[in-house]
């Protein structure tokens, strides 16, 4: 609930968080914070966000560097009259003709079709660790196998396979102390449709992306031309994007 | 009077970056406001009047926003996602994937704050202004100023919490 402070305890919270107050006033606040849990979880919100806008380590890109190098720099006219870049220019078309295809395969199953299969029951004991290669297990769809992430703390604790429009799907499902469960499904055959509500991360050449969807994060990407889904109810974005890169 | 130094605007221009995008909420317009608010800069001798060139760099940036608002608001609406901004999100930007889809996060969720308090947490948590350099940048009083600052980081704290919990609860 949304308690209305003062201003002048609201400027001293603000301040206290972001270690702008003086040393006395902090001495005396700390303790009346202290003793006041309402005080003390305002204050955590202050923190909270002021660690996560200390956390956006965003440059300028190198395009923008070049743009307003001393002396190049001009005013912009409208949007719709600026000279596209060569750059630009590949990049459109490269995009139109990848919605051109996506929008050949709408009846293809998506990924928003494929991931309930990683949240759903297990059916099959998990895969052990493979013999030859202790980086990933035993399970694979059309050689590429499913990781071993135990020494990341992730076990795996059972797994499934479906079909879905004549795609084989196969699935394994990890735990971990720290998060709930996640599933990890491949799917045999090429790129699934992501959907028009994705937001996509780029990482050593990988496209992520990344998908909210019945309440579920969705992370998807590609191996070897297949599709890979990393889906949980219970587990942010964020930690499945670092499973990602590790698988 | 000190004069604003052209050679200087380099070194302000990731948190200038970081400050569009969050007024923004689009790193391509982030892209554009910058250039344009550089452009404005650069046309004429600029003279200092107590601030400090990135004091007086993102009051540049802010006036150049509005002003850019103004004029898209007398164009017909775009509907959807730029498909710049969808080509654009392809780039490889060398940070890892999580801390770029967070930081992404965080500053969509500035921009959509109330217009006076997104701009005070742009000028004092992102930017790095002191409360009594925001207020001289932004026109208004330290109490003022701090006092925005408080509301702003316990709505971005509030909503991004709704988010996760939306993630995690359903």
């Amino acid at each position: 609930m949304f308690v209305r402070r003062s201003r002048s305890e609201e400027d001293q919270l603000a301040r206290l968080a972001d270690g702008s107050i003086d040393a006395a006033e902090r001495a005396r606040l700390e303790q009346t914070v202290a003793s006041s849990p309402k005080l003390a979880a305002l204050l955590a919100e202050q923190k909270r966000a002021l660690g996560l806008a200390a956390a956006v380590d965003v440059a300028a890109p190198a395009s923008l560097l070049e743009r307003v190098d001393t002396g190049q720099t001009r005013p912009l006219r409208a949007r719709s009259w600026r000279r596209p870049s060569r750059r630009a220019i590949l990049v459109t078309v490269a995009a139109v003709v990848l919605l051109v295809v996506l929008a050949s395969r709408v009846h293809a199953p998506s990924v928003s079709t494929e991931s309930h299969f990683a949240l759903d029951a297990a059916t099959l004991a998990a895969p052990g660790q493979s013999p030859r290669d202790h980086a990933v297990l035993s399970a694979a769809v059309a050689g590429v196998a499913f990781p071993d992430w135990s020494g990341h703390g992730w076990s795996a604790t059972g797994a499934r396979n479906d079909t879905l429009d004549g795609h084989g799907v196969e699935t394994v499902f990890y735990t971990s102390d720290e998060y709930a469960r996640v599933g990890y499904s491949i799917v045999a055959g090429g790129p699934l449709s992501v959907g028009a509500t994705s937001r996509t991360v780029v990482h050593h050449g990988v496209a992520y992306s990344v998908i909210r969807a019945g309440g579920a994060s969705v992370v998807t990407w590609l191996r070897d031309g297949h599709t890979c889904v990393l889906a949980s109810e219970h587990t942010p974005a964020s930690a499945l994007l670092r499973l990602a890169q590790l698988a | 009077m000190p004069q604003l130094d052209p050679d200087s605007l380099a070194r302000h221009i990731d948190r200038l970056y970081r400050a569009a995008w969050a007024l923004c909420g689009s790193r391509v317009d982030a892209e554009d406001l910058v250039q344009e608010t550089y452009a404005r800069v650069l046309s004429g001798p600029r003279f200092l009047r107590g601030e400090d060139e990135l004091a007086y760099l993102l009051a540049a940036l802010r006036n150049t926003f509005l002003s850019s608002r103004r004029r898209a608001a007398r164009r017909p609406a775009v509907i959807g996602t730029p498909i710049e901004d969808l080509a654009l999100a392809g780039q490889d930007s060398g940070v890892a994937p999580e801390a770029a889809f967070e930081a992404t996060e965080v500053l969509e969720a500035i921009s959509r704050l109330p217009d006076n308090f997104r701009m005070a947490l742009i000028a004092v948590d992102l930017v790095g202004l002191t409360y009594g350099e925001a207020a001289k940048a932004l026109g208004t009083r330290e109490a003022t100023i701090t006092s925005r600052v408080y509301r702003a980081r316990q709505q971005l704290s509030r909503t991004l919490s709704v988010q996760t919990a939306t993630n995690t609860d359903d």
